[in-house]
């Protein structure tokens, strides 16, 4: 049996934990089992990233570190986690200099990184550990063809060197799963777009106007919800629907085991369907089977 | 074929060239493809293309006090569609750097920072009784505390000795 430590983050444990309960009992029915890294700390991403190097350096390597301790792989289900892990790993790989510097840092908690840990984000688990068609007989109560558009998050799949993306490949893996669960994946205009998050400390008004534009578009492509992969964007795109003037109608916002979990035969309640800020009841409606 | 190079050279592109990844400057034609890719760009001020060609005039003062290389959010979608193989973000990044060393670093920046290396991690203060209340039904372990000792070493190691 696969077995990873999962890295929580800063946002996913306290803004969506449904995100990160749902995450393990959806692998732990699909054959991988995850614990959580405790006594970890912050990436860095984007905030440390940008300011100090060195010091991004040694939080990513203290992480890694720690997962190279319990001898398993990291499992993200942050973008930006995932994104500055696997990018701080390959920095720190690259040079053994970088690395001895690392290394003494984490010395005095007795910790070492030796290159062996590997980071990966959620969606890399369903395209590398998870056979389609296991998953396919893992249906129990296939959705009966409802709309749904993959939101991509940029951290995590994007055309760059950190991502373990074959150049040029429009990323596909959500869209498949969508399929593979019953649903009917949507395609729309900024589907590759940014949610507007990694913004939000910037120009919070500009972040909405981004997630907005993004979500007018998955209603006009006729889409029922939108299934994410990042804290980040899955919490951005909720978010931008309750701000300014009431929308009518809102379109429902589930990560992808929110997504998955009910076709699997898992309660709500595990996946902490209650918690999300939009109803998924539309969606939920075109399960088939016994419930 | 002999190719020329057309980048227009100012000592700030020299500064910049010299730092990794502030050498792609010298690719760009500046043709605007990234602000017409740029999602913050739709219905903003920012504009990617405009901050390139203040780099490539030299502009330095300009660029430096500017938030905009800070509202670039790394989502490297301009780069997917740059024709000429600009790492959009690479450059930005160098810009930051140089912006730091004059002490020009936007306080959201600073304020998430410190947060971060003090607490160990960012949410310390939003983590409630009730955050800890869905953990527990859901069946989630509910201490998240951060090991923060690391972290204060970090930060007296990097940051406050100016380093």
């Amino acid at each position: 049996m696969k077995e990873y430590v999962l890295f929580r983050g800063c946002i996913a444990p306290v803004r969506l934990p449904a995100y990160e309960a749902a995450t393990i009992v959806v692998l732990e029915k699909l054959g991988i089992e995850v614990s959580p890294l405790n006594n970890a700390n912050c990436c860095g991403a984007n905030y440390i990233e940008s300011l100090n190097e060195k010091a991004f350096l040694a939080l990513g390597g203290r992480i890694l570190a720690l997962a190279e301790k319990e001898g398993k792989d990291i499992l993200a289900i942050c973008g930006a986690c995932s994104g500055s892990l696997k990018h701080a790993k390959k920095l720190i790989d690259r040079r053994k200099r970088v690395r001895t510097d690392v290394n003494e840092l984490l010395a005095k908690e007795g910790l070492e990184y030796t290159k062996k840990v590997k980071v990966k984000h959620l969606l890399d688990v369903f395209e590398e550990d998870i056979a389609f068609d296991t998953l396919r007989a893992a249906i129990t109560n296939q959705y009966a063809g409802v709309r749904m558009a993959a939101h991509y998050g940029c951290h995590l799949t994007r055309e760059f060197d950190d991502m373990n993306n074959i150049e040029g490949a429009k990323p596909t893996i959500i869209d498949t799963i969508i399929r593979i669960a019953g649903g009917r994946p949507v395609e729309y205009p900024t589907k590759g777009r940014c949610c507007g998050a990694p913004i939000l400390a910037m120009d919070e008004k500009l972040a909405g106007k981004v997630g907005m534009e993004k979500i007018r578009n998955v209603r006009d492509a006729g889409a029922a919800g939108i299934v994410t992969a990042c804290s980040y964007c899955d919490i951005q795109l909720s978010q931008v629907q309750f701000g300014g003037r009431l929308e009518k109608s809102r379109i429902a916002v589930m990560t992808l085991p929110q997504f998955l979990g009910p076709a699997l035969g898992i309660l709500d309640d595990e996946l902490g369907m209650h918690m999300n800020r939009t109803s998924p009841s539309q969606i939920l409606g075109s399960l088939t089977g016994v419930r | 074929m002999v190719r020329t190079r057309l980048t227009p050279s100012s000592s700030f592109i020299q500064e910049l060239t010299t730092m990794p990844g502030g050498e792609l400057i010298e690719k760009c034609v500046a043709c605007g493809v990234c602000t017409a890719t740029c999602a913050i760009a739709s219905g903003s001020q920012y504009n990617p293309r405009q901050i390139m060609q203040k780099i490539l005039v030299g502009a330095r003062e300009r660029v430096l006090e500017s938030e905009q290389p800070w509202l670039c959010k790394t989502c490297h979608l301009c780069e997917d569609t740059c024709q000429y193989g600009v790492k959009l973000a690479d450059v930005f990044k160098v810009v930051r750097k140089l912006a730091i060393k004059e002490g020009l670093v936007p306080i959201a920046f600073q304020q998430a920072a410190r947060t971060i290396l003090t607490d160990g991690w960012l949410m310390k203060d939003a983590y409630s009784d009730f955050v800890a209340d869905e953990r527990q039904e859901l069946g989630l372990g509910t201490r998240l505390s951060q090991n923060k000792r690391y972290t204060r070493d970090v930060k007296s190691k990097f940051f406050d000795t100016g380093g």
